[in-house]
């Protein structure tokens, strides 16, 4: 086991040497990173295969595109991002200067997750670098050829004292998260999740928590169910469903079941051909231990579509529930895979009740030709984040925070959101040693007249 | 759980959605600046019970930093409120995109006893205006305010959205069992791991304003007299026990010989002769706190003050003089009105000194050339900071008002109290039509169609051409 005391601790003294703050030194390791995302492109992209059997054009959007964004933007930005930012001033202090200073916290430590190994190592790693912190990386033993690949590579392009990589499983990151960081992202389940700021609550480390949940999908009588599903198969058959933004499940009036079923069948056909097995743009489960939690969801549902499964390769086909019970064991917990159930409901107040008496979701969606009734289920819901009339989507704007609520999370990051995450807002008043006659109104002796 | 009807009850008021409409959340906050001004006699006589509070300085943080909190909110909470329109990306161009403030639900606020009115008020007022609904937990050791908030609150607030939930330490611990959609906490770090450790089993979203060591840089060059009254003033107001209060002081030995006639006179000004017989000059809170105190006065030497009284908790404006890094007086928050000096050679040194020990709430450095401020400023880390001055950074509503490290996470004052209590919830709304806008990104996936995703997706460095 590597001695993590030793890394964080150089880490720090790494950080204290103070060469991560000027801006010069953090575009430079962004444009390492550029870099090495343009040069490793073909060894990245084989990882992604390795671990998930993700195809090229398919991992190159979905990982490498996204992570390219962030540090072109991260670079042109930084300089506006970085600048103190003067606030409005009282007529006690017209005469100062009031300004929010923005200042990297120290050494954070990022956590990712298996289901998009790289970009969510690569995303939080881009927004610490820019606020100028000392980054430790634990990317998840369970994606293991991208972690050993983002191990191997870090080194070769960045500070190898400012920026270590940290491999292992749970023992290993147990052991990590008795260090001291300034800060924590972690990315992956809620039960995980409450163990992260546990430990970080001992050190009183403010922490990101980007976790999961069951996002409900609702859609609307009224919408154009072609365009609806197809945008739906898209979100929940990406990565096998293992998306902790899909659509978990969809709620819809009885009246339109069998019409959604019909429309998703065909979008998947159009998408991945008659025999799924063989399209290489379909993924399959991370490893068997997901692949046996997954099927053992199906048992006892009404398979209106797909059902089929191999354990040998992990394979399961897009799978569609019909009729579904809330109180069934699909319904239970964040599916994570290639299983969408269908739960009637009569109306939208039902199913605003229906999301409201459950854990706040990652994300809502909403499919409806009717502007007001998507306003309407976004004032009475709660949840990380929306998209109305497609899914996934918000995850792509920069400009939005992306983070959870409740129990699926809390914080936020993503493009400026990064930054401000890893950075300390500082308050800071410069007054003038001279115009003492101003205070004098403040001090004791105290009067009538003061007051 | 003796607070689970409590809670549900609350969370129950939450769920039927009356705590959202704009109307309300200001009519809860004007009822909250009624409460101030029916009852400010009452407040500034249990503060005065409470720690001997003298009454301008009571009605100075108590009521009016209170009262200058909630007309800033009442001015601008439609404002806060109304969803925020982000750029957008050129696929998103006929989208709808923005940030909305979702209320998180059901509040806990934890406050201490040293401003005991102004640090539960405030905190609510943010609750309030971005919606939810809130526990209060005043502390129990500012027993006469306690009672005061226990039992007035209740007749200003919605008692089904707001309620008051008094006692000590047991009380606190079954009350954090419960689940909050949020808990903001002021006090001290140990509590507040404490705090924190509960909230991380329910996955709540904390705010902590702890505390620290507050350093007090004085370099070689400053005006003398101006400096020893603006520390003093910060020192010794509500006898010390505030949390941004300059802590210790760091300067040369030759600087500490200068100050303390102009500390020994700025004393004088504002307390007399005799500083007990001032009405402007607090007293300790309580008899655990004074005899913690009356131990620091061993470190150093005591060049002013130095006099107790136990039974009035009664500790003079002290300066002790030449302190130790090993002394007691070094060894925790103070909290009191003892301003201990310790020698440093130069600016480096005492730069090397705040860095070698936890990020407090505030630094403060006092100093005619505005370089060596910056410097200070640029080479330490602390929640906030003021250069020239004590206390008044936190005056300015526009500036966040927090710890980093041991003193604290999260954020409040003005319009980030009500940021806090906020989700802040990314939304696109999408047209439902151009459907072939989005044909790249489906499967089968083709080199071609990624060639599409990429030009229209990508964000291109400025000076190179962007296609459309």
């Amino acid at each position: 086991m590597q001695n993590m005391q030793q890394i964080v601790g150089r880490a720090r003294a790494a950080f204290r040497s103070g060469r991560s703050r000027p801006l010069e030194f953090r575009i430079q390791q962004l444009k390492a990173l550029e870099r090495m995302v343009q040069e490793k492109e073909k060894e990245i992209l084989a990882a992604l295969k390795a671990d998930l059997n993700k195809s090229g054009p398919n991992a190159y959007s979905h990982e490498i595109l996204g992570v390219l964004r962030e540090l072109i933007l991260a670079m042109e930005k930084l300089p506006s991002w970085a600048a103190p930012q003067p606030v409005k001033k009282n007529l006690l202090t017209m005469r100062d200067e009031a300004y929010i200073g923005y200042e990297p916290l120290g050494v954070v430590l990022v956590i990712g997750a298996w289901n998009y190994p790289f970009v969510l190592v690569m995303q939080p790693l881009i927004g610490a670098i820019a606020a100028g912190n000392a980054v430790v990386v634990k990317p998840s033993e369970v994606s293991e050829n991208t972690a050993r690949l983002v191990a191997e590579l870090l080194p070769q392009y960045l500070d190898k004292e400012l920026y270590p990589v940290v491999t292992g499983g749970v023992p290993e990151t147990t052991e990590l998260l008795t260090q001291r960081f300034d800060h924590i992202l972690y990315t992956g389940n809620t039960a995980v999740g409450k163990i992260v700021m546990a430990a970080a609550a001992k050190h009183l480390t403010p922490v990101t928590l980007e976790l999961g949940g069951k996002s409900p999908c609702y859609i609307d009588k009224d919408c154009d169910l072609a365009v609806a599903c197809r945008r739906i198969t898209w979100g929940k058959y990406m990565n096998c469903g293992q998306t902790c933004i899909a659509p978990d499940y969809i709620l819809c009036e009885p009246s339109i079941q069998s019409k959604v079923v019909e429309n998703i069948k065909a979008t998947l056909k159009e998408f991945y051909g008659e025999d799924v097995k063989s399209s290489p743009d379909y993924e399959r489960i991370i490893n068997q231990r997901h692949f046996r939690r997954v099927k053992s969801l199906l048992e006892g549902q009404k398979i209106a579509h797909g059902g089929e499964t191999d354990e040998a390769s992990c394979f399961i086909a897009p799978t569609i529930l019909t009729d579904v019970s809330p109180e069934s064991k699909v319904m239970e917990e964040e599916i994570f895979g290639p299983v969408l159930p269908i739960v009637t409901v009569k109306s939208v107040e039902e199913a605003i009740e229906f999301i409201n008496c459950r854990e706040k979701p990652l994300a809502l969606y909403v499919f409806s030709n009717n502007k007001q009734l998507i306003k309407r289920v976004i004032s009475e819901t709660s949840s990380g984040g929306v998209t109305g009339n497609d899914v996934i989507m918000h995850f792509f704007l920069s400009t939005l925070p992306f983070g959870g609520v409740g129990h699926s999370g809390m914080g936020a990051y993503h493009g400026k959101h990064s930054f401000e995450t890893f950075s300390h807002r500082r308050a800071c008043l410069v007054k003038d040693l001279k115009m003492e006659s101003t205070n004098k109104v403040r001090y004791p002796p105290g009067s009538q007249k003061k007051v | 759980n003796p607070y689970a009807g409590l809670v549900s009850h609350l969370r129950a008021s939450w769920i039927s959605g009356k705590t959202r409409p704009l109307e309300y959340r200001v009519a809860q906050l004007e009822a909250l600046g009624r409460f101030l001004d029916d009852k400010k006699e009452e407040i500034l006589e249990a503060t005065e019970l409470d720690m001997g509070k003298p009454s301008f300085e009571a009605f100075f943080s108590e009521i009016l930093l209170c009262k200058n909190e909630l007309n800033v909110t009442l001015n601008n909470l439609s404002n806060w409120m109304k969803d925020e329109h982000v750029d957008k990306n050129l696929v998103m161009q006929l989208d709808s995109a923005f940030i909305r403030k979702d209320p998180y639900g059901v509040v806990l606020i934890i406050a201490p006893w040293n401003y005991p009115i102004h640090l539960f008020l405030v905190p609510l007022i943010g609750a309030i205006a971005a919606g939810n609904c809130a526990i209060i937990k005043p502390s129990e050791i500012s027993k006469n305010t306690e009672r005061l908030i226990a039992e007035m609150l209740s007749c200003y607030l919605d008692n089904d959205c707001f309620a008051v939930v008094t006692g000590g330490v047991p009380e606190t611990t079954r009350l954090l069992e419960n689940k909050f959609d949020y808990i903001f906490f002021t006090g001290s770090p140990p509590v507040g791991r404490i705090v924190m450790t509960a909230a991380a089993k329910h996955l709540t979203p904390v705010t902590l304003e702890l505390g620290g060591k507050n350093p007090c840089y004085v370099s070689d060059t400053c005006d003398v007299t101006n400096v020893a009254r603006r520390v003093a003033w910060g020192r010794f107001f509500n006898a010390g026990q505030t949390c941004i209060a300059p802590d210790y002081l760091l300067c040369t030995i030759e600087m500490q010989e200068k100050l303390m006639p102009a500390l020994r006179q700025a004393i004088t000004e504002f307390f007399g002769p005799n500083p007990r017989e001032s009405p402007d000059f607090g007293r300790i809170v309580s008899d655990k706190q004074f005899q913690r105190l009356r131990a620091l006065l061993g470190s150093g030497r005591v060049a002013l003050g130095g006099q107790t009284d136990e039974a009035e908790r009664y500790i003079a404006p002290t300066v002790l003089a030449d302190v130790l890094p090993s002394d007691p007086a070094m060894q925790e928050e103070v909290f009191g009105p003892i301003l201990p000096i310790v020698v440093i050679a130069n600016m480096d040194e005492a730069i090397d000194f705040i860095n070698a020990r936890p990020r407090p709430l505030v630094v403060y450095a006092f100093s005619c050339d505005s370089k060596i401020v910056n410097q200070v400023l640029e080479r330490t880390s602390s929640g906030g900071f003021c250069g020239n001055d004590t206390l008044m950074h936190v005056t300015l509503t526009s500036l966040p008002f927090g710890g980093t490290g041991n003193s604290g996470l999260g954020r409040y004052h003005g319009k980030f109290t009500f940021d806090t209590f906020s989700h802040h919830r990314g939304c696109l709304h999408r047209n439902m039509g151009l459907e072939t806008l989005n044909t790249p990104r489906y499967p089968p996936y083709t080199q071609q169609k990624l060639g599409l995703l990429t030009s229209t997706f990508e964000v291109k460095r400025r000076g190179t051409c962007t296609l459309l």
